[in-house]
Parts: structure tokens; C-alpha cells; sequence
């Protein structure tokens, strides 16, 4: 009876930790079979490549639990790219500190204005979710292109770069340092909107809604309010994603973030959020954001062939998909 | 509490693989061990407190001990494809085996490029190309390999980066000015001519200002189109032209995607306005030999991208054995392609 219900345990176990098996599956199969896999250098590469996509994913579990979508964000990662650029042209003598601080209030600022917009149409003009971000989406890509004329805006100082594309600790092999910035940072922004979700009254309210509805209105919480703000720590997040990369690559892109809120999307539910809303965790999220950047790079290091890349990951987003669908059914 | 513990026990078996990696990491790549005055990497490091760059290695090396690698467009791109094929054709017939170099793809998004330098850097190869397709948007990615001490090149477009030994490419201005000649041989004064340009494509801006410089006032030009490097987009563009200027007598696409778009237009609007390409990839050879297709698609700017994969490969190899370059910059002529040379 008792080695039934071990048995039973393990299997919930495992079915319940399926992306962090994965993960270190893929870990070991890459380990393996490339001998720089587990190098210092490319865990290092690894976690920086994961960071965007953590950022935003990061954001998109909040609007996921809630039974929404949001499309938009690849969308405001161009304009918060492009407005931080701008203003930091504006300083061309700038130092690290006032870098950094400018490129966190511009994707703030610029998250907070595309999130209100999101948030207002879909919490109190009850747009469905998919056609209003779809409409934001093309509107903000637009006005990327507007306001840049279709041409990146560079030109800018290298403190502005420090944010994005530096690395501290330096190491005997890696001597301009082995810890990219952008991961202490990610690291912060992630743990926050972790905690949120988790550990705050905010967070409760999150989950009651994308359950039901109807029940969390009863109950006395604000329902509208709980939609606008999710969205709007969607932009917000999108937002910094989007300083990020124009801090990495020094300048500003308009068709910057293009198509990267399908791997977002997918790095959240691999990480275990359900697209029907009410269940996920951010935490989970960053595994499912680990597993598409270790099947990139490792699949790199190995020299396959790029489509074969889109083909691995759709085909393990299905399988979770398929796994969460199962688990479900077996609840039932 | 599981998933905590899950997660816990995950952290703990990567730190311990990083340990046990430690000292692999540590190891710089075999770089060429005695080297003589490499190329300038002074550009400042954001971070100030980084210690001197480390120099990318010039000459002396054993060509068994280096490893390359390469950073094409896009695989999608038939272009990109022969660029491949001739990085590849050339490692060989120098000798490398297939681990001493890599083909990736940057999927023409600088994000994804500066994704595979990182990679490649981690990979331990010596010296990297890579094709710019944003100048901009590379630079800090060229020079933070430069500092890691990974010697870098570029091919087909480059970036204003003093981290860059060596670029090979085609002349884009001088096509641009083959294609504008095109355009004024296949109308006549007051005719209508237009360009399908891509002007966030280094390489596609500067063939659109060799043919608007060549064309001038001859002709009622056309331009400031961007089909973003996607030919159904391309289509969209033709198809507008045609609505409002059905008199348009020529084409100049800065790239063969553009070229295979336009042609869809202008035989589904029936219109006799005349296509020149730019690339010299397969399939626009194919088409200006076409019964069908020749009559529209009837010039091409050729480059000869298999020619670009060759030299940057023996390039590399040079610089890193001998300490050498040809040139810093290396131009391989674009030439013009019709119905009577397309065969050879």
C-alpha cells in the first residue's frame, strides 16, 4: 500500500516538474555531446540570452493566470528601445549610474503608457484581450517605425551600453568579466514580480480571477482593476526588455522584439501556466525561459541547423502543452 | 516545497557542473601562442574597472589549433545560403576539419547576431566573421569579442568598428550604379521608373543611392519603398506602384526576394514594366532564362557570394597564420547578368 502511494507520489512528482526534467535533460544531453556546453562562458552566455525572454515572460505569467494574452509586448520592447535611445542621446556625457537609471524610468514610462492603454480597453471597454494587443501591436510597431523614420538611433555613449552588454567579475578566462549585468538585474526584476505573485494579497487576487471570475467579483475583489494592472505589469516588463536590448546592442531598433512574444508565451507555458487561466508561477516561467535558451545554444554549439531549431522547441511546447492538457484531465 | 527543493537540487547540480568546468573555462582557446602586434582594440569598455583587453592574436598559429567561426544573414535567403556553402567549400579545401568552424544564423535580427558572436566566443573559436546586416546593431558584439581576444572580420556588410581586421563584400554603391544604368538602358526620357529599396539593410541602402545617384533627373524615379527583405512584402509594394503609376517602365529591386515579389505583381496586373534584380542567386538566373518569366525579369546585378564565403575563409586563415590581410577591405565586382550570359 505504502510503495502504491510512493509510487503515485513520484509520478505526480515528475508529471508536475516535466520543464525542469527537461531542462536538465537537454543540460546533460548538450553536456555531453559539446565540450563547452558547462564552460563557465557559455552558462554565462546562456543566462544572458535567456534574460530578454525572462523579462517578459516574467510579465506575461501575470496576464496568462488571468486567462488574457498579450501580443503586443514584442511591440513595446521597439518603442521603449527606441524612446530610451533618444533620451540618451539627449545625454552624451552620461555616467554608468544616471545610464542605468534612465533606461529603467524609460521602459517604465513607456510600459506604463502602453500598459494603460492595454489595460483600459481590455478591464473597462471589455476588448477581448487577443484583438486589442493584435490592434497594439500593429499600432506600436508603427509608431516605432514613425518615430525613427525606419532607422536605428545610435550614437549613443558607452555607459549606455552597461546595463546590457557588460559583464563584471572578471575571471582568469573571461578577463572583461564572467557575470553579465543584465542577470543580476533580471535576477531582481524576476524575484520581485516572483514574490508579488506570490507572497502578496495582489497575488491572491491574480489567481481568484483567472479561476473565476464571476467568484472573485463576489467575493469582493476588484476584477477590473486586478485586469488593468496585470497588463499594465505586462507593458512594464516589456518595457524593460526593451531597454535592455537597447542597451545591448547601443542603439534603438524599430523592428526590434519582433515575434519574440511567441517564445514568451511559450517559455510560460512550458513553464507550467495554464492558457486557461487561474494556475503558474513566474519562478516556473524562468525554466521554461531556460529550456528554449539552452535548445538554442546548445543546438548551436552542436552546428545543427537553425530550422531545425524552431522545430525542437515547437515540438517540446506541444508536448507541454499535451502533458498539461493530461494532468488536467486527470484532476478531473 | 517540492518545487523549491526541485529547484534547489537544479542550482546545486549546475554549480557543480560549473566547478567541475571550472577549470576548462579557465583555459583561455588555444590561441596562436606567439603573436606579434595584433589589430587595435582600444575601444573603451563600459565597464571601467574591467582589466586591459585582452588582444586579439595576429599570425604565428598553427592552423590546426584555431577554430573559426561564421555568422551569415539568414539561412532563408538563397544568398546566405551560397555565402555558406562557400565558407564551407573553402574550410575544406584548407584543410580544417568539420569541428574547427561553425555556420550559424542571425536570422537578420542583430539581437540573434550578437547571440551567436557570444556562442561562438564560448565555443573558443579564434576568429569570427560575421555579416552586419545592422551596422549598428553589431558593433558592440564585434567589439566585445574583439576585448575577449577573438579576432574578428566581416563579409557582405560591415561595421564602423576599428575591432574589424578585414571585410569582404560586394561593392553595393557600384551594383547600385550597374542597376541604375540598367533602369535608364530599359526606358527612355519622361519614362517612369521605381526602386523597391530596403534602407535598414546597410548593404541594400547603398545599392538604392548608387542607382538614385545614377539615375538623377533622366527619369521619373520612384523611390523610398522598404520591403523589409521579404518578398510578399515586395509584392504588396509593386502591386502599389502599378495602381498608381501603371505606366512604370522598370524595376530595380536591391535584392532577389524583392525582385521574385515584383514579378508576381506585375504578371498578375499585365503589365510590361521590365525587372532588374540584384543578388545572382539560382533562381533569378532560372528566371531571366524563363520563356515566361524572361520577359519581365530581365537583368540582374549578379555578385558572387560563394566568391565572398572563399575570401573572407582565406582571409582568416592568413591573418591568423601570417599575421597578414590582403586588404582591409576587399570589393568583389558586381557584373550584369541577362538573357545572354545567364546560361554560362
Amino acid at each position: 500500500m505504502k510503495v502504491k502511494m510512493d509510487k503515485t507520489r513520484v509520478k505526480k512528482l515528475l508529471s508536475e516538474n516535466i520543464v525542469v526534467i527537461v531542462l536538465i535533460l537537454l543540460c546533460i544531453g548538450f553536456g555531453i555531446a559539446s565540450d563547452t556546453f558547462f564552460s563557465v562562458r557559455n552558462v554565462s552566455n546562456i543566462l544572458s540570452q535567456m534574460c530578454t525572454n525572462a523579462l517578459l515572460a516574467s510579465g506575461l505569467t501575470y496576464v496568462i493566470i488571468l486567462g488574457g494574452i498579450d501580443i503586443s509586448v514584442g511591440s513595446v520592447v521597439a518603442v521603449a528601445g527606441i524612446i530610451a535611445s533618444y533620451a540618451g542621446l539627449q545625454f552624451p556625457n552620461m555616467g554608468i549610474p544616471f545610464a542605468i537609471v534612465l533606461l529603467i524610468v524609460c521602459g517604465i514610462a513607456v510600459g506604463l503608457v502602453c500598459g494603460f492603454i492595454n489595460g483600459v480597453l481590455i478591464a473597462y471597454f471589455d476588448v477581448i484581450p487577443m484583438i486589442c494587443t493584435l490592434s497594439t501591436m500593429t499600432a506600436l510597431r508603427g509608431v516605432a517605425y514613425v518615430i525613427t523614420g525606419g532607422q536605428p538611433v545610435y550614437g549613443l555613449p558607452t555607459s549606455f551600453a552597461f546595463l546590457g552588454a557588460s559583464r563584471i567579475i572578471p575571471t582568469a578566462g573571461m578577463p572583461n568579466g564572467a557575470v553579465p549585468v543584465v542577470v543580476i538585474f533580471t535576477i531582481i526584476v524576476v524575484a520581485f514580480m516572483h514574490i508579488l505573485l506570490s507572497q502578496t494579497v495582489f497575488g491572491r487576487h491574480v489567481f481568484a480571477v483567472g479561476s473565476n471570475k464571476n467568484v472573485a467579483h463576489l467575493s469582493g475583489i476588484n476584477v477590473r482593476k486586478i485586469t488593468f494592472l496585470c497588463h499594465v505589469l505586462s507593458s512594464v516588463m516589456a518595457g524593460l526588455c526593451g531597454v535592455v536590448i537597447a542597451s545591448k546592442l547601443q542603439n534603438g531598433q524599430p523592428g526590434s522584439g519582433e515575434g519574440y512574444e511567441m517564445f514568451a508565451i511559450a517559455s510560460t507555458v512550458l513553464g507550467g501556466t495554464s492558457l486557461a487561466g487561474g494556475s503558474g508561477s513566474v519562478a516556473r516561467a524562468m525554466f521554461g525561459c531556460a529550456v528554449i535558451a539552452v535548445i538554442k545554444t546548445g543546438m548551436d554549439l552542436l552546428q545543427i541547423y537553425s530550422y531545425w531549431q524552431n522545430v525542437v522547441i515547437g515540438c517540446i511546447i506541444i508536448l507541454a502543452v499535451v502533458l498539461d492538457m493530461a494532468q488536467k484531465r486527470g484532476r478531473n | 516545497m517540492k518545487q523549491k527543493l526541485v529547484a534547489v537540487m537544479l542550482t546545486l547540480a549546475m554549480t557543480a557542473a560549473l566547478a567541475a568546468c571550472g577549470s576548462k573555462a579557465e583555459a583561455p582557446a588555444e590561441a596562436p601562442a606567439e603573436t606579434e602586434a595584433p589589430a587595435e582594440a582600444e575601444a573603451e569598455a563600459p565597464e571601467a574597472e574591467a582589466p586591459e583587453a585582452e588582444e586579439p592574436a595576429a599570425g604565428g598559429a598553427d592552423l590546426a589549433s584555431l577554430k573559426f567561426g561564421f555568422v551569415v544573414g539568414s539561412f532563408e535567403h538563397t544568398f546566405y545560403q551560397l555565402i555558406g556553402q562557400g565558407i564551407e567549400e573553402e574550410c575544406k579545401a584548407q584543410g580544417l576539419a568539420d569541428t574547427q568552424f561553425s555556420v550559424l544564423d542571425a536570422s537578420l535580427d542583430p539581437v540573434i547576431a550578437t547571440q551567436k558572436v557570444e556562442t561562438l566566443t564560448a565555443d573558443g573559436c579564434n576568429a569570427i566573421a560575421l555579416a552586419c546586416n545592422d551596422a549598428a546593431g553589431v558593433k558592440p558584439a564585434i567589439e566585445n569579442a574583439d576585448k575577449d581576444g577573438v579576432a574578428m572580420f566581416t563579409f557582405d556588410c560591415t561595421s564602423e568598428s576599428d575591432a574589424i581586421n578585414c571585410f569582404v563584400g560586394t561593392d553595393n554603391y557600384q551594383g547600385g550604379v550597374l542597376g541604375g544604368q540598367e533602369l535608364l538602358r530599359l526606358s527612355e526620357e519622361g519614362d517612369t521608373v521605381a526602386i523597391i529599396g530596403y534602407p535598414t539593410a546597410s548593404s541594400c541602402l547603398d545599392r538604392e543611392n548608387g542607382a538614385v545617384d545614377t539615375v538623377g533627373d533622366q527619369r521619373n524615379l520612384l523611390s523610398g519603398y522598404d520591403y523589409k527583405g521579404d518578398a510578399n512584402e515586395a509584392q504588396k509594394i509593386m502591386e502599389n506602384i502599378l495602381t498608381t503609376n501603371p505606366e512604370v517602365k522598370a524595376v530595380f529591386c536591391v535584392g532577389d526576394p524583392a525582385a521574385t515579389g515584383a514579378l508576381a505583381s506585375i504578371k498578375a496586373a499585365g503589365s510590361d514594366c521590365k525587372i532588374i534584380g540584384f543578388d545572382g542567386n539560382p533562381e533569378s538566373k532560372e528566371a531571366i532564362l524563363d520563356a515566361e518569366n524572361g520577359k519581365y525579369w530581365v537583368s540582374e546585378v549578379s555578385q558572387n557570394p560563394k566568391e565572398i564565403g572563399a575570401t573572407i575563409v582565406r582571409e582568416m586563415i592568413s591573418f591568423m597564420t601570417e599575421g597578414t590581410v590582403t586588404d582591409k577591405q576587399i570589393f568583389i565586382a558586381p557584373y550584369i547578368i541577362t538573357a545572354e550570359n545567364a546560361a554560362e
